[in-house]
């Protein structure tokens, strides 16, 4: 984050405190309607089109996407664009109109849940296991890079603004749930796109615009006409190929990401109707378009403007620093911030669903007999969303060690996208699916995303091996999952009813989380 | 990617995983990368329009299967069936500019 000078004038500083005081009064406000387990969790079933999808917008896109995104940007070109366009909405119309109706109708709080009951509860139990530290490494990335941000825009020291962060978050979140997690992101959404839109403007006017950028990019040695192409060859030493991007992370990964992303899923299970949804579901998906304009446009006309940044993701620091006049520059800083704290609360929210849902729960119901109360849910929520919080902010400066937290996030995503998309179809759309088959899926499909990801560029011809490593984890993890299906005993039709696909759209609403 | 699978806690960092990584390398390496060579090799072959055709067709097709949805489906949960709540009209108007994106800066 070199490049930021530090210096923010007054009027930076009171658009920040603005914008922090703006967020936690939204937030907080949310507190006097949560008096369940369904309140804190699905907002009372009660979100319109409109916030569930801005929502999912702004907690897709963190602080490491603004930077390393439009770094990567800087780099690679508008090849980056792949994982927001291409990488995107093919997956929101599978998700809008195949599994959300499923999931809405069969009732589920989380897809573990959903797994659990389709194929057995080890499979719930491996696959929120596999969620659960995702979830919790993410937001302590995130918590670091809000410190990283911190400590090169205000000269705070890290820890500092780790704490200071994680207080801000969990005084919403806590008190608040998912109705204040997804009003505060609507908020969020509207800062960084008007601050990011404002960066987008005086970069491409100072560089000459779309023509001047092309102009001054082609005249830099070793640059050519696939710096402004989508679609990339499939070559040795090539970051982006395009089958990678078309079959892998068009197909595998973001539908896998889309269906089975708990942050993604909870803000459409909390709508106040199938259709509000479904129709959350394409706002994102329009929304998505502006992200790559918006985020890594710049980073290529800081390409056009500053040829030798080193680091790469040193672009949108400079830019700010180098463009931005005072009052643009606070707006920057909430814009950034609004990006962070977004996806810190949608992914602490669902972390702490799935483990409530699907830890805590069947051991309540196993130990006393009877299933949890809403009081008494809604109070574990409060405090497991405290406790998540604190753990990741403790975790949070081991990632001082890692160089590219974009990478890692990606590893992470791969080491349980492909398998758990292949369980998910064949639970989903075949009735011979068995339990054991289901679990031996997830389990083989994860150990192989780990030994593929070791195994890395001694295979793969790509540098971005986890492309590679969703696509095959995902057929490898469909084989098996087939092969043992076919020599263990299938659930009768009656355990499968309500499960299945036609079964599930054909019938009325189901209510309520199943323990 | 080494040091971040072990930086996620998944494994100690240290002496035995670095071996095991390595050895993993070792043994499973040649075998894997002489299958998917030929498929790289393969890819690598294919014109830039085959590219094209099967990033612009995926959009497409997608867009064509959301015309086979039942008009009850679509409506289903929405206040009342005006034209302007039809999920399917507001999923072109997703999909349009994409595929213009992608004619327009694909190749």
């Amino acid at each position: 984050m070199d490049g930021i000078s530090g210096n923010l004038a007054s009027i930076d500083y009171v658009i920040i405190a603005a914008y922090m005081i703006g967020v936690l009064y939204i937030g907080s406000y949310f507190a006097k309607y949560i008096h369940s387990t369904d309140d804190f969790f699905l907002a009372g079933r009660s979100l319109p089109f409109w916030a569930i999808g801005m929502s999912i917008v702004v907690s897709d896109i963190g602080a490491i996407d603004l930077i390393t995104g439009a770094g990567a940007a800087y780099d690679r070109g508008i090849a980056q664009a792949n994982f927001d366009w291409i990488g995107s909405v093919p997956a929101i119309l599978i998700a809008a109109f195949i599994f959300l109706p499923y999931y809405w109708r069969a009732g589920v709080y989380t897809l573990p849940e959903f797994l659990g009951r389709r194929y057995n509860g080890a499979t719930r139990w491996l696959h929120a296991l596999v969620l659960l530290v995702f979830m919790l490494a993410t937001v302590s990335i995130m918590l670091w890079t809000s410190a990283v941000f911190l400590n090169s825009v205000l000269g705070w020291n890290h820890l500092t603004a780790i704490w200071v962060t994680t207080l801000i978050v969990g005084c919403y979140a806590i008190s608040g749930g998912l109705a204040a997690v997804v009003m505060t992101d609507v908020m969020q959404l509207v800062v960084m796109f008007v601050g990011t839109g404002a960066l987008l403007a005086l970069g491409m006017w100072e560089v000459g615009g779309w023509s001047g950028l092309t102009e001054k990019v082609l005249a830099q040695p070793d640059e050519s006409q696939e710096y402004f192409r989508l679609l990339v060859e499939h070559q040795p030493g090539t970051e982006y190929p395009w089958p990678g991007m078309v079959f892998s992370l068009g197909l595998i990964m973001s539908t896998a990401y889309f269906v089975g992303n708990q942050a993604v899923m909870q803000r459409a299970l909390g709508a106040r109707s199938e259709w509000d949804a479904k129709a959350g579901m394409l706002v994102a998906g329009l929304l998505k378009m502006m992200i790559p304009i918006l985020v890594f446009l710049p980073g290529m006309a800081a390409r056009g403007l500053f040829p030798d940044l080193t680091p790469a993701d040193a672009a949108i620091p400079t830019l700010i620093d180098r463009l931005m006049p005072a009052g643009l520059k606070g707006l920057m800083f909430a814009a950034f911030f609004a990006a962070l704290m977004s996806s810190v609360d949608s992914y602490l929210n669902s972390c702490v669903t799935i483990f409530l849902g699907d830890v805590y729960r069947p051991i309540h119901k196993k130990i006393t007999g009877s299933p949890l109360s809403p009081k008494l849910g809604l109070t574990l929520g409060r405090l497991l969303t405290a406790g998540v919080l604190v753990l990741a902010a403790l975790y949070a400066p081991q990632f001082a060690k890692s160089e590219t937290l974009y990478d890692v996030i990606q590893t992470l995503l791969s080491l349980f996208q492909g398998p758990t998309l292949a369980i998910l179809l064949l639970g989903i759309f075949w009735h011979r699916a068995t339990a054991w088959g289901g679990f031996a899926g997830l389990v083989l499909g994860v150990c192989l995303t780990l030994v593929l990801n070791i195994l890395g560029d001694a295979v793969f011809l790509s540098e971005a091996a986890y492309l590679y490593v969703s696509f095959w984890s995902f057929w490898v993890s469909l084989a098996v999952t087939i092969a043992v299906s076919l020599v263990t005993t299938p659930k009768t039709p009656e355990e499968l009813h309500g499960l299945v696909y036609r079964s599930v759209l054909d019938e009325p609403t189901a209510a309520g989380p199943v323990d | 990617m080494l040091a971040n699978i072990a930086l996620i806690g998944l494994a100690a960092e240290g002496g035995w995983w670095e071996e095991f990584c390595a050895f993993l390398r070792q043994v499973l390496g040649p075998p894997l990368k002489s299958f998917h060579e030929p498929i790289d090799q393969w890819l690598g072959s294919l014109p830039m329009s085959v590219a094209m055709v099967c990033a612009i067709g995926l959009f497409v097709v997608a867009g064509a299967w959301v015309w086979t949805l039942r008009r009850e489906f679509i409506f289903r949960g929405a206040p009342d069936h005006q034209w302007w709540r039809d999920l399917r009209l507001w999923s072109m108007v997703v999909l349009l500019p994409y595929i213009a994106v992608y004619l327009l800066l694909g190749r």
